[in-house]
């Protein structure tokens, strides 16, 4: 039986043929090339002095910052709920923080310390030098990539949740190799023990309230505006431009040298990650209630049934449905059910990202009816497939 | 029954979505990579750094620079590092939280990155500043260049000093003096 992706009866518009990685035939995508060359030729000079004085500790620090990087996307990747990212967004946000607006950061940081030494002294850009310019062209810069994401690969970010997902990514690039950065010098001068030093208090201690904390607050103002078309334009700019100066002054309290003591750091950083835990909270409601209403009135319930739609709405729900088939039909159903899941998820994804007729739906209709033979079979063959 | 219609947002390099959004993603890149250095460079006035007026390496640390040496603002952190120039010489002042028990494991990093690099190094000497910092120091030479390094403590400040400089340029007791004149305020 091959059912449509949509309920009920009705022409299924017309779909315009849209990339599914990065529109490369785009502006915004040449001229982002361009900043991240531009950046990655700035941090190699940046970096060159430590590369070339201790290459020891800068391959050790590569090392480091890599793995570091790597765990967090991974992690990252794991805690999507209601769709899987595509790999080339994710590939360009991390490129584009890493890359694009660190170069580009470093050499307006310079020139902004540069600024401040003219017009107020080298003591005064010495003290609140990195409070007052980062925030600014940092915060800009990296909140700018989540702006490419949406521009250039399309449908990426269409909710707040989005926005705060790819605005986390941009910054963990961005943070993994500042902290890089900061490692090599601190071990080109110091050597290995510092480097170490260096890194696990800025990455492993200070890793959780830093750049990938700050740009996902920023990520989820832009992903509101963009998305919640059900609001005010007011509302809408109100909120994001709220997020992003939220973020540049909890940057700036990072940064400054207020409260440097062992009371002050969790004050300057522990509020920053409840902040954006709760921007992540509310999101997930609001995604929550998006996919319940996509898969309540434009899934056909022959390929998502009510009661399988709300097993999908958490981990545990998913799990405590893979078990109760498991159960039922025994432990060959595991792998069938997981497949029957994802493609449910896919399903809800393509309908609301390219409609129900579009070829991604369609795939995911063929998947779902796949998984469900093989369930399907299973239980026909009852007790052999049970342990 | 509601179908999420797709818009039909229009791609290519000469849509609107492409032309609009590189402009102004071009602009923002142009305003932070190009009009701020340029701004920077157009104001009035210096770097402040001027030889014999005190100069901050962090908020504590200070150092007096030497006729003909410059700040080299690439390789200088505001609050972390300060990197100076005179030709082919360099010196590098790196400043963080530290007291007298790190000076030797300091020094050891200091000894173990220059030796990799082809310097034959001397053993450590204890040393003093007139403004009262302590600690030891090393030199070294290689077969193009001459080196000082030294380890300071003062005020819970742990301060590295590298100083390098090609043999034909005798700019030794220039890096000596300005090590002299770091103090800890």
């Amino acid at each position: 039986m091959t059912v449509s992706a949509t309920a009920g009866p009705g022409p299924i518009p017309s779909i315009p043929v849209r990339p599914r990685g990065l529109d490369t035939r785009s502006l915004v995508f040449w001229v982002s090339l361009a900043a991240v060359l531009v950046g990655t030729l700035s941090i190699l000079a940046e970096t060159v002095y430590g590369l070339v004085e201790a290459p020891v500790v800068a391959a050790v620090a590569l090392l480091f910052s890599l793995v570091y990087g790597l765990v967090a996307v991974l992690f990252l990747a794991s805690r999507q709920l209601f769709e899987r990212r595509r790999t080339s967004a994710i590939v360009a946000a991390l490129i584009w923080g890493g890359l694009g607006a660190i170069g580009v950061a470093g050499i307006a940081n310079g020139a902004g310390d540069t600024i401040l030494i003219k017009t107020a002294g080298p003591l005064v850009a010495e003290t609140w030098g990195p409070a007052i310019t980062a925030p600014i062209t940092e915060e800009t810069l990296k909140l700018l990539g989540v702006a490419v994401i949406a521009l250039i690969a399309h449908n990426a970010v269409r909710s707040t949740l989005d926005g705060l997902f790819f605005g986390v990514l941009v910054g963990l690039g961005f943070q993994v190799i500042e902290d890089f950065s900061y490692a090599l010098t601190a071990g080109a001068a110091g050597g290995l023990d510092d480097m170490v030093t260096t890194f696990l208090f800025r990455s492993v201690l200070g890793g959780l309230f830093s750049h990938a904390v700050y740009t996902g607050i920023t990520g989820a103002g832009l992903g509101y505006l963009i998305a919640r078309k059900d609001k005010s334009w007011a509302q809408r700019i109100g909120a994001a431009v709220g997020l992003f100066l939220l973020a540049m002054g909890i940057h700036f309290l990072w940064n400054s040298p207020l409260l440097n003591n062992t009371i002050g750091f969790f004050i300057k950083s522990v509020p920053a990650l409840v902040i954006l835990l709760l921007l992540l909270r509310w999101a997930r409601q609001r995604d929550r209630v998006e996919f319940e209403r996509v898969a309540a009135t434009s899934v056909d319930p022959r390929l998502l049934p009510p009661d399988e739609a709300r097993e999908l709405e958490t981990r545990k729900s998913r799990k405590l449905a893979q078990k109760k088939t498991v159960r039922a039909v025994g432990p060959a159903a595991k792998a069938p059910v997981r497949a029957l899941q994802a493609a449910q998820l896919d399903l809800v994804n393509a309908i609301t990202d390219e409609g129900g007729g579009s070829a991604s739906a369609q795939l995911a209709v063929l998947d779902i009816e796949r998984a469900r033979q093989q369930l399907s079979s299973l239980a026909a063959r009852g007790p052999a497939s049970r342990p | 029954m509601t179908v999420p219609q797709v818009t039909g947002v229009r791609t290519g390099f000469f849509s609107p979505r492409s032309l609009v959004g590189g402009i102004v993603v071009g602009a923002i890149l142009l305003a932070f990579g190009v009009g701020l250095p340029w701004l920077a460079r157009s104001l009035p006035g210096d770097d402040g750094f001027r030889a014999g007026q005190p100069y901050p390496v962090t908020t504590e640390v200070f150092i007096t620079p030497a006729a003909g040496w410059v700040r080299d603002a690439r390789r200088s952190d505001l609050g972390v590092t300060l990197t100076m120039i005179n030709g082919a010489a360099e010196m590098t002042v790196y400043a963080r939280q530290g007291g007298p028990d790190d000076v030797a494991a300091e020094l050891d990093e200091v000894r173990a990155t220059h030796a990799t690099n082809g310097y034959l190094l001397t053993e450590p000497r204890a040393v003093q500043t007139p403004t009262g910092l302590t600690g030891t120091m090393i030199s070294g030479s290689s077969t193009t260049a001459q080196l000082e390094a030294y380890v300071l403590t003062g005020g819970e400040q742990l301060i590295s000093v590298v100083g390098t400089w090609p043999r034909e340029q005798d700019l030794g007791s220039e890096v000596q003096a300005m090590t002299a004149s770091l103090e800890v305020r």
